[in-house]
């Protein structure tokens, strides 16, 4: 599947992930065996049945969970030996998420919520810092066409505005790759199709994105779908007839 | 700094989310410390008010009481046992210079109480017999007329100060030297009125009319001993070599080896101040231990509040983590907002308490007592003090708790 693949083209490179709980001295076997190889500028759809394990391979990809075993190298660095240091540090300038429940804070504006990661940028020095925050704001609110909504509530938008907002806000620290846990999940089909066209043009300017999803009309719009059965990685494919978003095409 | 600024920020935000939670539980930790407060203060001020007492006597006075009894136990009077062993030619000796250098005044003192009649108006007076030394030793100051003097006492004539309250009851507007006042069966003639001096445990000083020692012995009570005797050293720190003279001095004059117990004990108001202070302290610190329960409980109600806040808040905070907030900032922002409750509730408190303490004052003026409100500016410092502690003690669990939240929580999906 990987051929000719220099070396630092590769983001992320696993071998062998698995992931068991233990609750109440029941095992619980939620990944068994996942490995991949994404390069930088891929756009992923994770695939699977509910309890198939795509999500926990998803929070093992983006650190939420720990793996129980196997290896993850994160642009090639052993994440197995990240401090919580360097993965507060990961999480703020390396990565966006998006999740499916939006989780905006309703009280904040747009503006602020769309700034939230940035509050906790510890990382960019100097007096051009808060010159540079304002710039990255205003560039990720014109990515997803909701300058306008700026100093709107984030409780008065509508569903898709608020996706729309989650993505401006996974945006916003530039990261090296943004995963999107189930985004359309809670939209209609229309704001879906909305957010599909977004993520697609941010995958087109270059950014890294790692999808879960159940459906495959979504699945269909990334270049790439790893389909997971059972907890184990049972296919990686090349998506042949990749679906382009426009206003017309409906998801579902 | 940003970091801090950002915390009071959301801190802020927080607070305006739930006015009322926020609102009572800064209340427990109001009524903590003003309780706290308001004991040390008010008991700060009856300490005062109690050695202002000790102290309008004067600290460099020594007292000589008849009877045996233990230095710092009640005497022998108290238990009913008159001595008639010390008399005023002791006091005499303890006078002479070469022997008790650093004697100022020796006075020795009978007192008794009488009807006192000056015309019409009559009423009973405690009539205090006094070395002419007496007024040096007491520290009275004349408003008008003059002291008795030793020719006065050694000729047992009848004449007599008196006090200014006594001297506006029996006198009114009349001028009261000159005239005649009758003190039980015999005349007496008034030369001498004190200024005000006020009333202490001691008794009311102002109501007191004073005679020559040797005339209210012989004439009034037909005794020749003395119920006690006080004296004023030069300086605070002769006072414990001064008593032990006077021990010895008194125990060869009453003929009682000096191996033995004296028939007489000798006391200073050092020490009295001293015993004092330290039972007052007592109950002060007992009654502040009992008014923190308080702010324990106050102390509580904001951990509580804090991991109310904490379950409520749980998804945001995870969302922050998953953003890259590190564990620090989460805890310091829960710390942020304890302290902040906590030192809000300390403000407030101190000011209330301080207004009760001011109460407590314009109450005991009120009522007579010479009540001085003393506002020390350590009570504060204190109770801010103790404010942040407890913001910081109670909220510490919250915090941990807080900062081991998974950024997993951002994603569960309810």
């Amino acid at each position: 599947m990987v051929n000719s693949t220099h070396e630092k083209d590769i983001l992320i490179d696993c071998k062998n992930l698995q992931k068991t709980f233990y609750t109440g001295g029941v095992e619980t076997h939620a990944l068994r065996d996942a490995s991949c190889v994404i390069r930088r500028g891929e756009f992923v759809s994770i695939m699977g049945p509910s309890g198939s394990g795509k999500s926990t391979f998803m929070h093992l990809l983006s650190f939420l969970e720990e793996p129980t075993g196997g290896s993850y190298r994160f642009d090639g660095k052993d994440a197995l030996a990240f401090d919580r240091k360097i993965l507060a540090r990961l999480r703020n300038q390396e990565i966006g998420f998006i999740f499916q429940a939006f989780n905006l804070l309703s009280k904040l504006t747009v503006h602020d919520n769309v700034e939230l990661p940035l509050l906790y940028d510890f990382y960019t020095k100097g007096f051009s810092r808060s010159k540079e925050h304002k710039k990255r704001i205003a560039h990720a609110l014109e990515s997803v066409g909701l300058t306008h909504r700026a100093e709107y509530k984030a409780q008065y938008l509508s569903g898709g505005e608020k996706q729309r907002v989650a993505i401006a806000r996974a945006l916003v620290n530039n990261p090296k790759i943004i995963f999107a846990d189930e985004p359309t999940g809670n939209l209609d089909s229309k704001a879906g199709l909305q957010v599909m066209k977004i993520l697609q043009k941010l995958s087109a300017d270059g950014h890294t994105i790692i999808m879960v999803t159940h459906e495959h009309s979504t699945a269909r719009h990334a270049s790439r779908i790893l389909r997971l059965r059972d907890g184990v990685l049972e296919r990686d494919e090349k998506v042949e007839d990749r679906l382009f978003a426009t206003e017309m095409e409906e998801l579902k | 700094m940003y970091i801090l600024l950002l915390a009071l920020k959301m801190t802020w935000q927080n607070f305006a989310a739930a006015k009322l939670r926020t609102f009572l539980t800064v209340l427990g930790i109001i009524i903590g410390i003003a309780s706290v407060v308001v004991v040390m203060s008010v008991g700060n001020s009856a300490q005062n008010v109690l050695l202002d007492q000790v102290r309008l006597i004067g600290s460099n006075l020594i007292a000589i009481l008849p009877g045996a009894s233990a230095d710092n136990g009640p005497p022998a009077i108290a238990f009913g046992v008159v001595s008639t062993t010390l008399t005023s030619d002791d006091i005499d000796q303890i006078r002479d210079k070469n022997n008790f250098p650093h004697v100022l005044y020796a006075a020795g003192y009978t007192s008794t109480t009488k009807l006192v009649r000056y015309r019409k108006e009559n009423a009973s007076y405690e009539i205090q017999g006094i070395s002419p030394d007496g007024i040096n030793v007491e520290n009275m100051n004349l408003a008008t007329g003059r002291f008795f003097t030793e020719a006065e006492n050694t000729a047992l004539r009848r004449v007599a100060v008196i006090g200014s309250r006594a001297a506006g009851e029996l006198f009114g507007n009349e001028t009261p030297e000159g005239k005649m006042i009758r003190i039980g069966k015999a005349n007496y003639r008034v030369i001498g009125t004190l200024k005000e001096r006020g009333s202490s445990f001691a008794g009311d000083f102002d109501e007191t009319v004073y005679v020559p020692l040797h005339t209210a012995q012989s004439t009034i009570m037909g005794i020749n001993y003395l119920s006690f005797a006080r004296i004023r050293v030069d300086d605070e720190k002769n006072i414990e070599k001064t008593k032990e003279d006077i021990r010895v001095l008194l125990k060869s004059r009453h003929k009682i080896p000096q191996s033995e117990e004296g028939d007489f004990s000798v006391r200073d108001l050092a020490s009295a101040i001293n015993i004092l202070s330290s039972i007052t302290n007592v109950m002060k610190y007992f009654l502040v231990t009992v008014a923190s329960i308080a702010l324990v409980v106050g102390g509580i109600g904001i951990m509580n509040m804090m991991l109310i806040t904490l379950k409520k808040r749980v998804r945001e905070i995870g969302l922050r983590i998953a953003l890259g907030a590190r564990g620090r900032d989460i805890a310091l922002q829960f710390l942020v907002e304890s302290v902040t409750i906590s030192v809000m509730g300390g403000a407030l408190g101190s000011l209330i308490g301080w207004g009760v303490a001011e109460l407590v004052g314009i109450v005991a003026n009120s009522r007579g007592v010479a009540w001085r409100v003393t506002q020390d500016a350590e009570i504060f410092v204190m109770a801010f003090g103790i404010a942040g502690v407890i913001g910081i003690v109670f909220g510490l669990y919250p915090a941990y708790k807080a900062m081991r939240v998974s950024p997993m929580e951002a994603l569960r999906y309810e």
